[in-house]
């Protein structure tokens, strides 16, 4: 009796057990955007995974949306594989390039910019040549106003990767504990020291410090185009020493005297909302008024720029180049440059990143989804944006990190 | 032949070469051997060896043979031997009647399995207590039950390995006398292997010192 | 089938192992054809060896290996000697399962909540007692020197212990401390003389892998660990997800160098055990007396018995940040609920719950068929595991994680066999094994064979006994060691990411993805469903047994 029910146990749990191989896609050849409707036919069905960083539960319900939309649009199944690291992705892709997988890759799309799209493309891991400018939807791209559409980090795009918003440096504090805020850097240094154990930035192998640094770089130099060259090309020691001096300087009044550093802008927004210090950083000008309307910061909450200007990029998908879904990836990336997606996630209530499109190109119907969206009182408005400055080469964040680490890398 | 009973044909034990044990006995139907000697004499050996369990380095010789057919070298649960250990061993995931149905041979309608194991029981006076979880039985009990499970196998021979010296001293011989009285009922050859004089006493039969 | 399964067995014990440490070997010594590096060189190590404070990692990680064994093993004795007869004891005993369940990185994100400058202790005494309206600035988490990691590694290995030291207990306590304390020794220091080194030595093993773990433990450090520099173990991951992909052999370098630290500490450890054994007997044989007894006590009693309780009440900060709204410095209770968190998370964290339980359940239960089927073989054969097979059974356990995956991960990915539901439940099955081999052998072994041999004499085969009379008097043991099969494949973090392609995210995937960005809310609620999974399998494995024997007191006595 016991051995029939053991037995049976056994056998049912076998029959359950899920087989899910991996499926090889049939050699295909690279759909062509410019014949869009072939590129549509082939997505559907299709299952894209798409790679992107998984922190921040606004982007991906903002993800789970475009997933639903790509679905019900054009029947392609969208997965998020929320990394913890998008270099993860890379790796991964390359790993795969070693073991000669040359289709049927586990990567379908990748959110990316920076030094990954940089490694990513010199590796000869992206898909080929051109397929991003011919989108449907790259027309109503705003390429001639936003230089950062066509460089990534100085690394020109190439048509390897899709737009899909752009970011801007900035600070944001709590105007009610704060009622005057510094805006250039000698009154930033004066207020760290001024008020020990308040300001702090992340560990510069995040992008969040890596970016601070540059911006600090950017500001304590006048010919700021010695950045645009590749770092090897540079005087790094010469160029960077008013940095390090800056550093150096307001460097034992920093949160914890220095000894440890915030891991990235959520750990910042975190350190802002416990009061463990007074002025926080970001990438994402609608970051502030997101947080106030999920509860974590006060209402109070208010964002400003250093005034010889921010640095800022935009942020891409690319396709891997053994891609499985290939049509796939381009008909998800498109819809992430449509109106519709674009204003969505303008929408602070949804994300609160900036678009990548140029108004005046909008239909007047299309026109009216971004009319309609508001702003909240802690982002800031065009105008008081002010300058936005290029990123350096891609090369400068790995120098950057580099020294920064053997600096402040050993916990002081 | 054809000779009824338990016979050790010159059964040498040895542990490791060394020769630990030497017997040559014969036990007839009904008739009950004591083997008496002290710890580590390698009484429990002989039995081990007798049902087919040897530890390793441990080696036998000679021949067992039970109702004139050699067992020497057959499985355990092929020799039809009844067993009871100093503990009782009743399984403690089985009530009283399911652990002797446990033991009766395999076949037959459940009714009459359970008729059996009543008998069985009965035979011990324990009858009433079938559906009882044997960890709630007293020591006199459980090495009843232990016995009805023996018999419940149908042995050819049994063995009896210190099987009253975990019982305390007023019980024991209560429950000696009763298992006796059942065994001599029984009519089979009987090994008895003991340290206690008092059981040897009990068996009216044949001692051998160790 | 009985005779193949130990060959088994090995097979997926030792192949993986040292696979995977051959494809991080080969490019950590300079050959990578697809970044153009051919033929042997050094040049990895050189260049790890100049990484900025790479010195301090290492001697992080060797330093916290070390002190995690030696602390948690110091309290566990100490509290098992003076507490085994005690209401204490019984206590600890029925809370420790739900804390071993509970995957290391919840246990971390709950000690951090409490510990941390705004955490819950500071809140609860300010701003009365302290006068703080700030969290202050006190550098308690992510502290340099790691005191706060070893904190958690401490507080999640006690439980550890005390399993395996229970698991061996019965078999060798019995008349030895009772013989030590007619001679007028104090009681406690007498069962500490007399039977933990027995007990020791049964638990050697575990001890070494626990060593191993800690000398490479990841997912802890990236939550409680120090990042300037990080544990080597950290390091690696830097490396190995560094955009520069040049920098993967220097990553694979750093992963042998991790492999040394390990042996290293292992060796220091091994060291320290003959010099502890040495000075120990002339101590014992000088007839020492140490009067302590009450000392001992209050240290163990205060270790385990604190390590049980803040685990719990980490537990409970889980739980509430999950449920919180604003819940600004320095109230100590969120100012507002919101189950907002868990109605937007709903369906996601039914999703990769399923997808964990999956993996989870076959991972243990195919060990749990293993492991019998080899204990099974080796009692019907009389074979004794020798020294090299208990060795082998632990490799896994005593090889780092992050040395030998991402070279598994290679070969997976060459054969097309990662991202499949076989490949990752395989890739837990290395880690499942070994101890649910463990836990079960004990119970094997503890196991009263006369009642085997009784039951074969009434004429039943090895199988009849093995399935009516073996596995349900077994099957509390059986379920325990499913129960922490589970659980230890719950909390598998890396093989899951790596061989998983990714398309297989898990509740923990996901929550160390969403740790990294450092949300309270969704922290809270991913840890909470991720430590409440193995724990509702723990509740199962405990109550089955009570439900099938619940009239049957013989087996209701753990």
């Amino acid at each position: 009796m016991r051995f029939s029910f053991t037995k049976n146990i056994l056998i049912t749990c076998f029959a359950f057990l899920p087989i899910s191989g991996f499926a090889q896609s049939d050699i295909s050849q690279m759909p062509d955007p410019k014949n869009w409707d072939m590129v549509l036919n082939e997505a559907k069905g299709q299952s894209v995974y798409f790679n992107a960083w998984g922190g921040a539960p606004n982007i991906n319900s903002y993800i789970a949306w475009v997933s639903d939309e790509v679905f019900a649009q054009y029947g392609i199944r969208l997965e998020h594989v929320k990394l913890s690291n998008t270099a993860d992705a890379v790796n991964r892709v390359l790993a795969e390039k070693k073991a000669k997988r040359n289709q049927g890759g586990a990567i379908d799309l990748v959110w990316i910019n920076g030094e990954n799209f940089a490694s990513m493309k010199n590796q000869n891991l992206l898909l080929e040549k051109g397929w991003s400018y011919d989108l449907p939807n790259y027309s109503l791209a705003d390429i001639e106003g936003k230089k950062v559409l066509s460089y990534d980090f100085s690394e020109p795009v190439d048509g390897l990767e899709s737009p899909w918003g752009t970011a801007q440096f900035s600070f944001y504090y709590d105007s009610a504990e704060l009622s005057e805020v510094p805006t250039n850097l000698d009154g930033l240094a004066k207020w760290i020291k001024e008020n020990p154990s308040r300001f702090t930035y992340a560990d510069a192998s995040n992008f969040i410090g890596n970016t601070f640094l540059k911006q600090l770089a950017l500001g304590l130099i006048d010919d700021k185009s010695v950045f645009s060259k590749p770092v090897e090309e540079a005087n790094f020691d010469k160029l960077t020493a008013p940095l390090w001096a800056w550093l150096d300087d307001i460097h034992p009044y920093l949160w914890r005297k220095g000894k440890i550093f915030a891991r990235d802008t959520t750990h910042l927004k975190t350190l802002l909302s416990d009061n463990e210090i007074s002025i926080a950083m970001t990438f994402n000008l609608g970051e502030a008024s997101s947080a106030i309307k999920e509860g974590i910061l006060p209402k109070t909450t208010r964002s400003f720029v250093l005034d010889y200007g921010s640095i800022g990029n935009a942020h891409f998908v690319t396709i891997p180049f053994n891609a499985n879904a290939k049509a796939g990836a381009m008909v998800v990336a498109n819809f992430m440059l449509s109106p519709i997606a674009q204003a969505k996630k303008l929408d602070e209530n949804i994300w609160g990143d900036p678009s990548v499109l140029a108004y005046e190109k909008l239909s007047e119907s299309d026109k009216v989804l971004f009319d309609d969206l508001t702003q909240g009182a802690a982002t800031l408005g065009a105008e008081e944006l002010g300058k936005l400055i290029n990123e350096p080469d891609a090369s400068w964040s790995e120098a950057f990190k580099k020294e920064w680490l053997k600096r402040y890398g050993a916990g002081g | 032949m054809s000779e009824a009973g338990l016979n050790l044909n010159n059964v040498r034990i040895k542990i490791n070469g060394v020769s630990l044990l030497n017997i040559d006995e014969k036990i007839a139907d009904g008739e009950i051997l004591t083997l008496m000697g002290p710890s580590g004499c390698g009484k429990s050996t002989l039995i081990n060896a007798i049902c087919g369990f040897l530890p390793k380095g441990f080696s036998c010789e000679g021949e067992i043979s039970l109702d004139g057919q050699n067992i020497t070298d057959l499985p355990a649960e092929k020799r039809k031997l009844g067993v009871l250990f100093q503990d009782p061993l009743l399984f403690p995931h089985f009530d009283v009647k399911e652990n002797i149905m446990f033991a009766l041979p395999s076949g037959g309608a459940k009714s009459e399995r359970l008729e059996k194991a009543y008998q069985l029981l009965k035979n011990v006076n324990m009858q009433d207590y079938a559906r009882r979880d044997v960890a709630t039985l007293s020591g006199g009990q459980k090495a009843r039950i232990a016995l009805a499970r023996t018999l419940a196998s149908n042995p050819k021979a049994l063995l009896l390995d210190e099987p009253f010296s975990k019982l305390d001293e007023k019980l024991r011989e209560n429950v000696r006398q009763s298992v006796f009285e059942v065994i001599r009922g029984q009519n089979l050859p009987t090994l008895l292997v003991t340290h206690d004089k008092a059981d040897a006493k009990a068996t009216n039969g044949k001692i051998i010192t160790l | 089938m009985l005779r193949i399964a130990p060959i088994f067995m090995i097979a997926i014990l030792i192949g993986p192992v040292l696979a995977g440490l051959f494809h991080i070997i080969v490019p950590a010594f300079g050959h990578d054809p697809e970044l153009g590096q051919i033929g042997f060189s050094l040049q990895a190590f050189y260049a790890l060896k100049m990484m900025p404070a790479i010195m301090k990692s290492i001697w992080l990680s060797y330093w916290l290996g070390l002190m995690t064994a030696f602390i948690s093993l110091m309290l566990v004795a100490f509290f098992i000697a003076s507490y085994r007869n005690s209401y204490w004891f019984l206590v600890i005993k029925t809370m420790f399962k739900p804390v071993l369940a509970m995957p290391h990185a919840a246990a971390a994100f709950g000690l951090a909540f409490l510990i941390m400058p705004s955490g819950f202790i500071i809140r609860l005494i300010s701003p009365e007692l302290t006068g703080f309206i700030r969290p202050p600035d006190w550098l308690i988490i992510n502290d340099p020197a790691g005191f706060a990691l070893l904190l958690g590694l401490v507080i999640k290995e006690i439980p550890f212990l005390l399993l395996v030291i229970l698991a061996s207990l019965p078999q060798v306590e019995g008349q030895y401390s009772r013989v030590a304390r007619i001679s007028g020794y104090g009681k406690n220091y007498a069962w500490l003389i007399s039977v933990f080194p027995l007990i020791y030595k049964k638990i050697r093993l575990p001890i070494y892998a626990l060593i191993a773990f800690a000398t490479s433990v990841v997912d802890v450090a990236l939550i409680l660990g120090p990042a300037t520099p990080p544990p080597l173990s950290i390091q690696i991951l830097r490396l190995m997800s560094d955009p520069d992909l040049t920098q993967r052999s220097i990553a694979a370098a750093a992963a042998i160098v991790q492999f040394g630290v390990t042996i290293l500490a292992l060796i220091t450890w091994w060291i320290g055990e003959k010099i502890f054994i040495h000075f120990g007997k002339k101590i014992i044989m000088s007839g020492f007396r140490f009067q302590g007894d009450k000392i001992l006590g209050f240290i163990g009693f205060v270790g385990v018995g604190g390590a049980i309780f803040m685990t719990f009440v980490g537990l409970f900060l889980l739980a509430l940040w999950s449920v919180s709204g604003i819940w600004k410095f320095p109230q100590v209770f969120p100012a507002e609920l919101s189950f907002s968190t868990w109605h937007n998370e709903a369906s996601q964290l039914l999703k990769v719950s399923w997808r964990a339980i999956i993996i989870a359940f076959f991972a243990s239960f195919i060990a749990i068929i293993l492991a019998l089927s080899s204990l099974e073989n080796e009692y019907q054969r009389q074979i004794k595991l020798s020294k090299w097979a208990k060795f082998i059974l632990f490799l896994p356990l005593l090889v780092p994680q992050v040395s030998f995956l991402f070279g598994l991960f290679i070969i997976f990915l060459w054969h097309g066999l990662d991202g499949n539901y076989f490949s990752l439940i395989f890739a837990h099955l290395i880690f499942t094994l070994p101890y649910v081999y463990l836990l079960l052998s004990d119970s094997w072994n503890g196991f009263d064979i006369r009642y085997l041999t009784s039951a074969r004499l009434m004429g039943k085969s090895q199988m009849n006994v093995f399935f009516s009379i073996r596995l349900p008097m077994l099957l509390r043991p059986i379920l325990m060691a499913f129960a922490l099969g589970f659980a230890i494949s719950i909390a598998q973090y890396l093989p899951t990411l790596l061989i998983g392609a990714g398309r297989f995210p898990t509740i923990t995937t996901e929550a160390v993805a969403l740790a990294s960005g450092g949300n309270r809310r969704l922290i809270g609620t991913y840890s909470l469903v991720q430590t409440l999974l193995p724990f509702v399998v723990f509740a199962i494995a405990a109550l089955i047994p009570a439900l099938l024997f619940h009239n049957r007191k013989g087996l209701n006595n753990e």
